[in-house]
């Protein structure tokens, strides 16, 4: 899973470490347009429902958290 | 057509919904800050249809459409919309943000299709954004001295002035004007740098860069038109970049017309780049 969640993020800013960054929407790498993208793109991918809840910045400031988030909602 | 008191309250309707239909597009993924600041300012208002739940997000010269849409759901009379949106007797642009990346096009979102082919809704424009790179090296030649007979506006600047030159010289759908309150924000941060005509202390120039965390938007740069051509924006631009190296900022960013080719050249010899992310606006007749 944490392949498709790579090769979703890299397509989507491939200007951006995700690897190593680890405050990616408190730092303001990724923003609210970023989110809108990603979020969309997670939902089809992973068949989940990201939530009004889930829109907070700990559960994408890493990519361990969008796993977990994914994993999370999956169950 | 009702107010959101709380995200409690808008999570609780969005599930529900989300409960009772199979499959629901979105284009709506506020983060829960900006949603409990959109919220506490009273913006944020809920118009349910079947099938569909249309959220307006009030800007100060229009409404931003975001929605949860099950599977068929069309849209319902605009003129309501429109109507209910404003105050009473006056009719708001809603406008419609599509956001994709040029990298991996989205999959087709139904509601979105099914407005697209609608004759009521129009389409305005494309905007790319672009990024600096703060990380990478810097060019060396990053003065902001004003052209000869220009300076930067010390003092308190009026906002009324401010506001009639992004009037005069923006695209007001494309970019939500600062209030007062914001606009004094950004004055007593810096954030705001205004040029004006040493002669007469006419205000000719403006930029904002609006910073949150460590990223900066570089935005409302307006040169009004009788002093364009005199590297005032360049000029302007230049500073903007060096209030963000000197922040300590990790991203720096704008967006821009797809179309306004002098401005994409601009920024391109400042050293922008397209970082992938496009919005397609359309607004409704």
């Amino acid at each position: 899973m944490k392949e498709q969640l790579m090769e979703i993020l890299k397509e989507l800013r491939p200007d951006v470490d995700f690897e190593n960054e680890k405050a990616l929407v408190t730092d303001g790498i990724l923003d609210s347009f970023d989110i809108v993208s990603l979020v969309g793109e997670l939902n089809a991918e992973f068949s989940i429902s990201i939530g009004v809840d889930d829109l907070e910045p700990e559960n994408f400031d890493t990519v361990e958290a969008m796993e977990a988030l994914i994993n999370d909602l999956s169950d | 057509m009702k107010k959101i008191q709380s995200i409690q309250e808008l999570n609780e309707i969005v599930t529900a919904f989300q409960k009772q239909h199979k499959k629901v597009s979105t284009n709506c993924y506020l983060m829960r800050d900006e949603l409990t600041r959109l919220i506490a300012q009273g913006r944020l208002h809920l118009l349910q249809a079947p099938g569909l739940l249309i959220i307006l997000c009030g800007r100060p010269d229009y409404e931003n459409l975001y929605y949860h849409a099950a599977e068929g759901a069309s849209l319902p009379d605009l003129s309501s919309l429109a109507a209910g949106a404003g105050k009473k007797g006056d009719e708001r642009k809603i406008l419609l943000d599509v956001i994709s990346s040029r990298n991996r096009p989205a999959k087709a979102d139904p509601f979105i299709s099914s407005m697209l082919s609608d004759d009521r809704i129009a389409r305005f424009k494309r905007y790319q954004r672009m990024a600096f790179d703060l990380a990478g090296e810097v060019p060396l030649e990053l003065s902001h001295g004003f052209p000869e007979g220009y300076r930067l506006m010390t003092g308190s600047i009026p906002y009324a002035e401010v506001i009639s030159l992004w009037k005069t010289a923006l695209d007001e759908k494309s970019t939500p004007l600062p209030d007062a309150v914001q606009l004094e924000r950004s004055q007593a941060e810096g954030t705001l740098s205004c040029v004006e005509d040493i002669r007469d202390g006419r205000l000719c120039a403006v930029i904002t860069l609006d910073i949150q965390g460590n990223a900066g938007l570089l935005q409302h740069l307006a040169v009004l038109p009788q002093y364009r051509r005199q590297g005032l924006a360049s000029a302007l631009f230049k500073r903007g970049v060096s209030q963000a190296l000197e922040a300590g900022l990790k991203t720096l960013r704008l967006w821009v017309d797809v179309e306004n080719t002098n401005a994409i050249t601009l920024y391109r010899r400042e050293g922008f780049s397209p970082d992938g992310i496009l919005c397609d606006q359309y607004y409704l007749k």
